[in-house]
């Protein structure tokens, strides 16, 4: 990898396929820890799956403290502090085999190793380190990460928890209740916030054994039932002072940024439940006769596991772009002393892409364990089989780490912001599309791949800047409040970072050499950028249409008739391929060895 | 010459079926060579086994002394080696089995002769040996042949063959022992019988069998629901015993039990070689398993290609339910 | 105790369907995930055992390509010490007479006590490996080993598993080769911790040169035997299939069971 690529700056022109990480990139480091979380998950913890929605006592935790000794929980812990100091991509692979085995224990160990413990890990003082974190590693102790409030869900900032100081100064004085806290009923360690005074949004480390601490009853949920999920009350809880994390009204700078690593992890973890789908549905559907031959020889299957297989294709592809870019920034900053802002900021920096992640990964695995669950009919329906759970767990994905309404308004929202800092020429983009589209009537399709994808790719980022500029243009800083729009714009920007992931990697794996692999990574990718066009197009007619009228339209509509033309192919010839190929192994097929 | 000499097995005393099922093919084998199949005996006190080895119309050979009291590869390979000079033969055969497979390596690498490990057939024809053998756990046979050389060295896979039934008698002849003094650097200490556990597999009238397809030992009680039902015992494969899921004493197959019950449920055993040698006396054998390959269907009487956990609790409850 | 552990690059065919090539001597194997021999795997685990109980040092020896030094990298991260993998396609694979010569070189650049390696790779489960390589370095053995003990005065006492579940117990004098059976111990996983000690580890990429073994002597033309053909056996089944949806399965079966007399 060369230069680092600026969060957001995808949209605004082409990208260099060298310049992106992709998992084939993955060093031998990087295959062992992928192989040691695997077995770990699939032989320690699947078989445990029942135990687990049960909450039978101490199963998780006991499989979290196993999971430490091989140091699949300290991932992100510093070494001094009895952690791993693994890279970001090491992280993510663990924290994609850690969903192979349902989402309740996806759930509690990234609470536990995520938004529990980062906050610690980027923001905690030496002291803070030192006193939580080697607790953390080995599992001992167990983190919960406390946000929500019942009047502040996605407007986290109206938290109505309340920290006063102590009249001798030692202690602030915490009131107040927070909920759906997963892990809630196990932890040791709650990093939660309050407002000091009603006023200054702060961050704080609670130890649960805190007097004026309690815990409500369960949850009754309706997937990942074995993860923990209550309230947590505050009723004169006395935190010392020295337990304030970060900086005294700076709790958003937390709250934030944690929620970033949040975002782009869920995606990581959505393509590990993508692949355990694939699995648990091709087998069933190569066992299951009807008709005299087993479903999955049906070109209607075919064409839903191909689909499938596709989705985590540009998963995992989009989530280790994401991972290889926040690692560089994030071994730039290391490399030049970090302080902690720097890694505020290096993080900061990749915001669109984390909700990228987010919103796309977690939609896109919906949409795998909705279809999985039909490939197994009325079965599906039942709980004997794996579909049904994976089929519920998988839809709280869409709402915590920030709704992706929440998220999806972010993506357009703060490219915006971008702009109008000078972060990322948009508005130069934007004043180029004449040009853009003057040369493109001139155009023709090209006939060989990748050629032809990336002129279809160039064209959609073209269409989306033709509808974002409009929509810049008309409603200037009013924007945000557009959410039709700028949910829209998400859409057409995830699609456009999605397939760009997919055809980058694409070609980084042409580059190596024509194989197998490299011959089924295009297939997937034509596949997803001749179903992508269309959509773009309804997307960005529907931004035009509430937009612009008269004329203004009218030209708006001719760039866009410019931009979509495309020769569809016939996807069900490559679409029945991959669906074999996914037989042939049982399983989402680049995960060969 | 083209004589086979057979390397006879026994322990404790007893010949086992592989020194029989070897002498399906040696007599055949050898007159192909122009040769006659002979049988060795190594071992202390062997009169009457070498009276049964010569029931089948050979020439037994014994080697017979104290110091041969235990099986011990050292020596065996002294003995063969110094034999395979003196008797100068064209094959030497033994099991593939804990015995065969201790020296036969070491001896081919000490005469620079070649070999071929655990052959299931042995063809001789235009004056090439050639043996057949398998990969992949049965999956693909594979045609080897020989090139030229003084002996062949040949293991031979135990079950591959039926044993003959005795004809004529023949003769016996004791030969010198080439070793005349124990080997201090390697020692047997003693057997140790696997424990005996509260049941014994091998006397079981219907059994309940378990392979890798278990997947975890919580799926043990299903398993123990269906035994009681039908009054049967749990026994397993390799794979089960490995993973710790029922004690050592109820493997079946080579390195397990060899079982004869009335009726044999394998559920989840994908049916190695190995394991199938160790249900042949079985009677009925019923095979469940999700791959419809599975190897253990040639040998199953009734067979289901499902997830035996999809059937097992509907066959629990519709036996019970038919025994009133 | 300085131990040497082969291990062996392997497909997993457990559940794949195996293809012989257009060749007819050798197989598809692009379409299997490789990995350790299992028997190997313990064998790995035997020899860190044996190093956490007395002290010492392991090295990993392997024949195979680059691909697999996941794998060896892997024993590593477990605790072995360094490796030698040798890449040389002169190698008669099919011959294990030929491979426990190669092995024999490397070790022979070794100081060792004892080699394990597993008993029987799956394969090709020829067994043979082990106790050849005993003989070309000339030194003791025992095959098929499920326990170890390590004894004073320079001895191990083995136990090896024979048929029927009888178990031999055996002194040796070290040094030994000792094959290793599955099920002796349980293989951990490897901590990341190890992994990444692991990649600094020293992993030696040599050819038959290197290790002063003639390619001549381990090549097609020095193995007595010759690979003539693969091929898929037939395999009749006599059995009669039960068909329908798992309930009427299990439902047909019962009654089977009952009206046939059998339970």
């Amino acid at each position: 990898m060369s230069e680092l690529i600026k969060g957001g700056a995808f949209l605004l022109g082409t990208v260099d396929e060298n310049t992106v990480f992709t998992p084939e990139d993955f060093d031998d480091l990087h295959l062992m820890i992928k192989k040691t979380s695997y077995d770990f998950m699939k032989n320690q913890v699947e078989p445990k799956i029942d135990e687990i929605e049960d909450k039978a006592e101490g199963v998780t935790i006991g499989l979290l403290r196993k999971a430490a000794e091989l140091g699949l929980i300290g991932s992100d812990i510093p070494e001094e502090f009895g952690g791993e100091e693994a890279d970001k991509i090491s992280t993510m692979l663990i924290t994609e085999n850690a969903s192979i085995c349902g989402g309740s224990f996806a759930t509690a160990f990234g609470a536990h190793t995520g938004i529990g413990t980062l906050p610690i890990v980027y923001f905690g003082t030496e002291e803070q380190k030192k006193k939580y974190l080697p607790g953390l590693a080995t599992a001992e102790k167990i983190a919960a990460y406390a946000l929500t409030e019942p009047e502040a869900g996605s407007d986290a900032l109206n938290c109505k928890t309340k920290a006063v100081l102590s009249d001798d100064g030692k202690y602030y004085i915490l009131n107040g209740a927070k909920q759906y806290i997963t892990n809630a009923a196990w932890a040791d360690v709650i990093v939660t916030y309050a407002k000091i005074d009603g006023e200054r949004f702060t961050s704080f480390i609670v130890d649960a054994d805190t007097e004026g601490v309690s815990i409500d009853p369960e949850e009754k949920k309706m997937g990942i039932k074995g993860s923990s999920t209550c309230s947590v009350i505050f009723e004169n809880a006395k935190v010392p002072v020295e337990n304030m994390l970060w900086e005294e009204g700076k709790g958003h700078q937390v709250a934030f940024n944690i929620l970033n690593i949040g975002r782009f992890k869920l995606g990581a973890g959505c393509v590990g439940g993508g692949k355990r789908v694939i699995e648990f549905a091709s087998e069933y559907a190569l066992q299951r006769v009807q008709f005299k031959q087993p479903i999955a020889q049906f070109n209607i299957i075919k064409n839903k596991i191909a689909n499938m297989a596709i989705l985590v294709y540009l998963m995992e592809s989009l989530v280790y772009r994401i991972g290889g870019m926040i690692e560089e920034k994030l071994a730039e900053v290391k490399a030049s002393g970090a302080a902690t802002s720097d890694i505020v900021q290096a993080i900061q920096e990749y915001a669109i892409e984390c909700s990228i992640s987010k919103v796309y990964c977690s939609e896109a695995m919906g949409y795998i364990a909705d279809e999985g669950l039909q490939i197994f009919g009325g079965y599906g329906y039942g709980q004997e089989y794996p579909a049904e759970r994976s089929y519920r767990d998988s839809r709280i994905n869409r709402i915590f780490e920030g709704t992706n309404e929440v998220n999806r308004m972010l993506i357009p929202g703060t490219l915006l912001r971008k702009a109008m800092k000078n972060e990322v020429p948009f508005m130069e983009a934007v004043m180029g599309l004449g040009a853009t589209l003057g040369k493109l009537k001139e155009a023709e399709i090209p006939a060989e791949s990748p050629a032809r994808e990336e002129f279809y790719l160039n064209n959609m980022k073209t269409l989306f800047l033709l509808a974002a500029g409009n929509a810049a243009q008309k409603f200037g800083q009013d924007l945000t409040n557009e959410q039709e729009i700028l949910c829209r714009l998400a859409d057409m920007a995830m699609e456009v970072f999605a397939a760009e992931s997919g055809l980058l990697r694409a070609k980084k794996m042409l580059v190596q050499g024509e194989s197998e692999n490299s011959i089924m990574a295009m297939k997937m990718t034509q596949c997803c950028i001749n179903d992508m066009i269309p959509k773009m197009e309804a997307w960005a007619r529907e931004v035009i249409a509430g937009t612009l009228e008269g004329e203004a339209a009218s030209k708006a509509y001719s760039g866009l008739r410019l931009l979509t033309r495309f020769e569809p192919i016939n996807t069900f010839i490559p679409k029945r391929e991959i669906a074999d190929e996914v037989y042939a192994y049982k399983k989402y097929f680049l995960d060969r060895n | 010459m083209g004589n086979v000499l057979v390397l006879a097995e026994h322990r404790q005393g007893v010949l086992r079926d592989i020194s029989f099922e070897m002498l399906a093919v040696a007599p055949k084998l050898a007159a192909d060579m122009g040769g006659e199949a002979m049988v060795l005996l190594i071992g202390s006190s062997m009169d009457d086994m070498a009276k049964k080895a010569a029931g089948y119309g050979v020439k037994v050979m014994v080697v017979d002394d104290p110091l041969f009291k235990d099986f011990n590869a050292d020596k065996y390979q002294k003995v063969l080696s110094a034999l395979i000079d003196d008797l100068k033969p064209a094959v030497v055969i033994t099991g593939h089995t804990a015995q065969g497979v201790d020296f036969m390596p070491a001896l081919a690498v000490e005469k620079k002769l070649p070999l071929i490990a655990e052959v299931i057939g042995l063809e001789y024809a235009g004056g090439t040996l050639k043996a057949t053998r398998q990969l992949y756990s049965g999956k693909v046979n594979a045609t080897l042949a020989f090139k030229p050389a003084d002996t062949y060295l040949v293991t031979f896979r135990e079950g591959a063959v039926e044993a003959p039934a005795p004809s004529s008698a023949g003769t016996v002849e004791k030969l010198d022992s080439p070793l005349k003094e124990d080997l201090p650097y390697r020692k047997f200490v003693e057997y140790i019988e696997s424990e005996v556990g509260d049941v014994d597999i091998t006397q079981s009238n219907i059994l309940v069998a378990i392979g890798r397809g278990l997947k975890e030992d919580k799926n043990l009680p299903l398993i123990e629901e269906l035994a009681k039902a039908i009054k049967a015992d749990i026994a397993g494969s390799r794979a089960a015993i490995d993973a710790g899921w029922i004690p050592h004493d109820r493997q079946v197959g080579t390195s397990g039990k060899s079982v004869k019950p009335k009726l044999y449920i394998a559920m989840g055993i994908s049916g190695a070689f190995q394991h199938i040698a160790g249900i042949k006396g079985a009677k009925t054998v019923v095979a469940i398993n999700k791959d419809p390959d599975a190897p253990i269907f040639a040998v199953a009487d009734y067979a289901i290609v499902d997830d035996m956990f999809k059937i097992i609790p509907k066959l629990t409850e519709k036996l019970k339910e038919l025994k009133g | 105790m300085k131990t040497i552990v082969c291990i062996k690059y392997v497909p997993d065919t457990s559940e794949a369907e195996v293809k012989v090539n257009p060749d007819g001597i050798t197989v598809d194997s692009s379409r299997f995930s490789f990995d350790i021999n299992d028997a190997d795997n313990y064998a790995v685990e035997e020899s860190v055992l044996i190093k956490e109980a007395k002290g010492g040092e392991i090295t990993v020896v392997s024949i195979g390509p680059k691909k697999s030094d996941v794998m060896i990298r892997m024993a590593m991260a477990k605790g072995c010490d360094k490796a030698v993998r040798i890449e040389d396609d002169r190698i008669a694979g099919h011959d294990p007479l030929m491979v426990a010569k190669v092995l024999a070189g490397a070790a022979k650049g070794e100081e060792f006590d004892l080699v394990l390696t597993g008993c029987m790779a799956s394969d090709d489960g020829h067994m043979s490996t082990g106790v050849a390589l005993a003989e070309e370095l000339g030194v003791n053995h025992a095959s098929m080993v499920k326990k170890i003990e390590v004894l004073d005065g320079g001895k191990i006492k083995v136990s090896r598993e024979l048929e029927g579940g009888l178990m031999e117990v055996v002194e040796l004098e070290l040094p030994a080769v000792i094959t290793i059976q599955t099920g002796i111990n349980e293989p951990r996983y490897a901590p990341i911790r190890g992994i990444r000690e692991a990649q600094k580890k020293e992993l030696k990429v040599v050819k038959l040169d290197d290790l002063g073994v003639d390619p001549a002597s381990v090549g097609p033309d020095a193995s007595q035997i010759i690979l003539e053909a693969l091929y898929i056996p037939e395999v009749e089944s006599s059995a009669e299939f039960i068909a329908g949806d798992p309930n009427e399965k299990a439902e047909k079966l019962a009654s089977i069971l009952v009206k046939g007399g059998l339970i």
